[in-house]
């Protein structure tokens, strides 16, 4: 049975905004623990843990916008229950249940129930619940959510096309946030030759391991400790830590392979050429090269291709932002 | 009888399970040992159960309210109704012929209008119904069906006799619940079933089905639901999954030249027949409510021409219209040259002047309903109303006599209910669902039996605090 355009677009954002309410717990606990680590408060140019945050999420211009500061509060407020944030951990649950509400039909009542209960667990939580708990309890029953999540969507669901599209999604954003993560860097410090070796470059580095969860098993991998050019190969380049930039990006796509067979090829060829070019720019990277020419404007080159590639799926497989009757032309033809 | 039944006393109303007290009908005889034979606290836990997995797989429905729509379950009685198959058949026989008499008043009243001529309905009853829908005028749906999927609502008086409350010929709802109430209930009862010879209800999907599919077999069927902030979304997942096919909204919908197509990450997929849950008005922006955003654009002239078949026909709703509802017996002796087999509840329609005398006089005894609405929004209750309630209804039917039907207060019968672990009487009705794709009609076993669940209370729809029960038919005469 052909899959509904706007189920495969509904499975997409659902493994995107379960993603994305993930990450965000990632981000704000390792923020949260960090606060008692050296700053560089001295380095011109560098900004606070808070204000790195939410410029490593890319909502710095949005947020500066109103009347908040750089406070622990705001920010915390700001990136998990505050409603006026549509990726705030609270509105992107809220987003994933819609989402999977509109598709319940396709998935596996194990996953519908996995995604509910995250919903009504963190809409009843508040500001205040979250300080009297502390951040942490707030953020790992987020982790502990969707790690349950993608056990039910890998271990109960039929492994065909709309599964295929919520993987998609779900890689598109992890591979957008490993790029933000290892950017952040350059908020929290803009590279200065001196401060690079330095306790607190380590500390940082470390840090955002942590976020990812890979600080362990990059500490086995690398006996020489934790330095730069080891971090950026690991987080970037590493095909065998799942949460790596090139593994993401080699899951999506696989997962755009397996969802788009069989389909137009003019459809197909747009999309898989996307994500195809990204593969390659990846796969025969060196990080010498990569640090060489900037790691900031790298990974920035990164994220428009990564946006390109989820515009290209929208255009041709979820009808959205292309012409409606040149499409049924193309597919009557 | 011992233990849940010791106390069980309905009063000197009809009781569905028990004959006189203490002993329960012949059919129901069963049942009620094997409950008597549970501790009460044992069934409130797994009832408990039931509601909580309910809950979580979010089989609810919205209520409506001034503020905001809530999520809620439709609580879910464990202690079953049962209907005796012999009494069933007749039921069956006459739902059958209520819904042949209806399909046939709705070609004739778009078409040749011989009903009319006959003087048998006043013409203006008809053509002033706001749900006379002028666009099928001279139409005629694929095998002269229109009301495909009907719910006729069934309620018992104190002497026994089953009356027809009302018709539900546009999109009735409640079905998924009774194939839910079964599964919650063999859970629940699993020794029960080999005992007692019940109807399966689990047919439902396939027959709908086929007689979708029947209309128009060149391309798939499939549901339309206006999304997920319907307060029926559960049901339209869940017959389309149990359907095997797709559910779409509107949007997921284009009409070109003359079909209806779906958006597939395929290509365009031309579909066959559209089981709708959008009232007629929201169903094309171009041919009716220019403001739906739920519809789809064209797909009304494609009916018309044929490009695609639609699950009930666009019209329908003057069939179930409260001011039509009192001509249903004649409607039967007309089209079919029988007498009804399930009677009409007596109904004045405050239209006609000496009804409405009538009506204004006995307010207090008498149960008032505005004609265009449902769900038991706007119902006023004479014996239970306060004399505010009861002035400003009398005002209203002044101002809009056309607005208003008028019944006697039919007691409706009671049925064993658990609440707090104690089994009592509460007030019953009955939604069985008929399938219709020319030919014979289809009854699904038993239907929904909705229940009031406070005390004393006649309203058992969902949207006033109303439950429901699984509703077992036993095995007829066979």
């Amino acid at each position: 049975m052909a899959l509904l355009s706007r189920v495969a677009e509904s499975l997409f954002w659902l493994g995107r905004y379960v993603e994305r309410a993930e990450n965000t717990a990632r981000l704000l606990d390792v923020a949260y623990h960090g606060r008692f680590e050296p700053t560089d408060q001295g380095v011109a140019g560098a900004l606070n843990t808070w204000e790195a945050l939410i410029a490593t999420l890319g909502l710095h211009d949005v947020y500066f916008d109103g009347e908040r500061t750089a406070s622990e509060a705001d920010v915390v407020h700001y990136l998990t229950v505050s409603a006026e944030n549509s990726s705030s951990i609270v509105s992107s649950l809220s987003q994933a249940r819609e989402a999977a509400r509109s598709v319940r039909d396709f998935l596996s009542s194990e996953t519908w129930v996995a995604v509910n209960r995250m919903y009504h667990a963190t809409s009843r939580a508040n500001i205040q619940l979250i300080k009297a708990d502390g951040l942490y309890d707030f953020c790992d029953s987020i982790r502990q959510g969707a790690h349950l999540f993608a056990g039910a969507v890998d271990g109960t669901a039929l492994h065909d096309e709309g599964w295929h599209w919520l993987r998609a999604g779900l890689m598109v954003e992890r591979a957008d946030m490993v790029t933000r993560i290892v950017d952040s860097k350059y908020h929290l410090l803009l590279q200065s030759l001196d401060d690079i070796g330095s306790p607190v470059d380590r500390y940082q580095w470390g840090a955002l391991l942590r976020s990812v969860s890979g600080y362990e098993a990059f500490v086995r991998t690398h006996v020489g400790g934790v330095e730069t050019e080891a971090v950026v190969e690991f987080l970037v380049l590493n095909p065998a830590f799942p949460r790596s930039l090139r593994a993401c990006v080699e899951a999506l796509v696989e997962a755009l392979q397996e969802a788009t067979a069989g389909a137009d090829p003019r459809a197909r060829n747009r999309v898989l050429k996307a994500a195809n070019g990204l593969t390659n720019r990846l796969r025969y990277e060196t990080v010498e090269s990569l640090l060489d020419g900037g790691l900031h404007e790298y990974l920035d080159a990164v994220q428009i291709e990564l946006a390109n590639v989820t515009d290209e799926v929208g255009a041709a497989f979820f009808w959205t932002n292309a012409d409606e009757s040149e499409q049924i032309q193309t597919q009557a033809s | 009888m011992d233990g849940l039944w010791r106390t069980y006393d309905w009063g000197t109303g009809y009781d569905e399970l028990f004959a006189t007290p203490g002993v329960p009908r012949p059919h129901a005889r069963a049942l009620v040992e094997a409950l008597s034979r549970l501790d009460a606290g044992a069934i409130e836990d797994r009832k408990r159960r039931a509601e909580l997995a309910m809950l979580n797989l979010g089989i609810t429905f919205t209520v409506y309210s001034e503020s905001s729509g809530v999520e809620r379950i439709f609580p879910f009685d464990l202690v079953p109704r049962i209907i005796d198959g012999n009494e069933w058949s007749r039921v069956e026989k006459g739902l059958k012929q209520r819904v042949l008499a209806l399909n046939h008043f709705l070609q004739d009243v778009y078409n040749e209008r011989k009903i009319i001529d006959a003087g048998v309905i006043p013409a203006d009853v008809v053509y002033n119904s706001p749900n006379y829908q002028q666009a099928v005028v001279g139409f005629t749906p694929p095998k002269q069906a229109w009301a495909h999927i009907s719910g006729i609502d069934l309620v018992r008086d104190a002497d026994g006799t089953l009356y027809v409350l009302e018709d539900n010929a546009r999109t009735p709802s409640g079905v998924s619940y009774v194939l839910q109430n079964r599964i919650l209930s063999t859970r629940t009862f699993p020794s029960l079933f080999s005992e007692v010879s019940v109807e399966r209800v689990s047919d439902y999907a396939r027959v709908l089905h086929d007689a979708v599919r029947t209309l128009n077999p060149d391309g798939p069927a499939v549901v339309l639901t206006p999304g997920i902030y319907n307060s029926a979304y559960f049901e339209h997942t869940y017959l389309a999954k149990q359907m095997g096919v797709q559910l779409v909204e509107g949007r997921d919908l284009a009409v070109r030249h003359g079909r209806v197509l779906m958006k597939t990450t395929r290509g365009m997929i031309p579909v066959g027949s559209v089981y709708r849950r959008i009232d007629d008005e929201f169903l094309d922006p171009v041919a009716f409510r220019e403001d739906s955003m739920l519809g789809v654009p064209g797909i009304f002239q494609a009916y018309r021409s044929g490009g695609v078949a639609l699950v009930n026909a666009i019209g329908t709703g003057v069939a179930d219209d409260k001011s039509v509802y009192p001509y249903v017996p004649e409607m039967i002796r007309f089209y079919l040259g029988e007498d009804a087999i399930i009677p009409n509840v007596p109904t004045y329609r405050t239209a006609e002047e000496k009804a409405r005398e009538y009506v204004l006089a006995h307010l207090r005894d008498l149960v008032v309903k505005p004609t265009n609405a449902s769900g038991g929004y706007g119902v006023v209750i004479g014996p239970q109303s306060d004399e505010e309630t009861l002035r400003k209804t009398a005002e209203q039917i002044r101002a809009n006599p056309e607005g208003f039907v008028a019944q006697p207060l039919i007691r409706l019968s009671t049925c064993p209910t658990l609440i707090d672990g104690q089994v009592v009487p509460r007030r019953v009705d009955l939604r069985p669902f008929v399938i219709y794709s020319g030919g014979e009609p289809w009854v699904l076993p038993g239907g929904l039996t909705r229940v009031a669940l406070r005390e004393g209370s006649f309203i058992v729809n969902s949207s006033q605090g109303g439950g429901s029960k699984d509703t077992w038919v036993t095995h007829g005469a066979a």
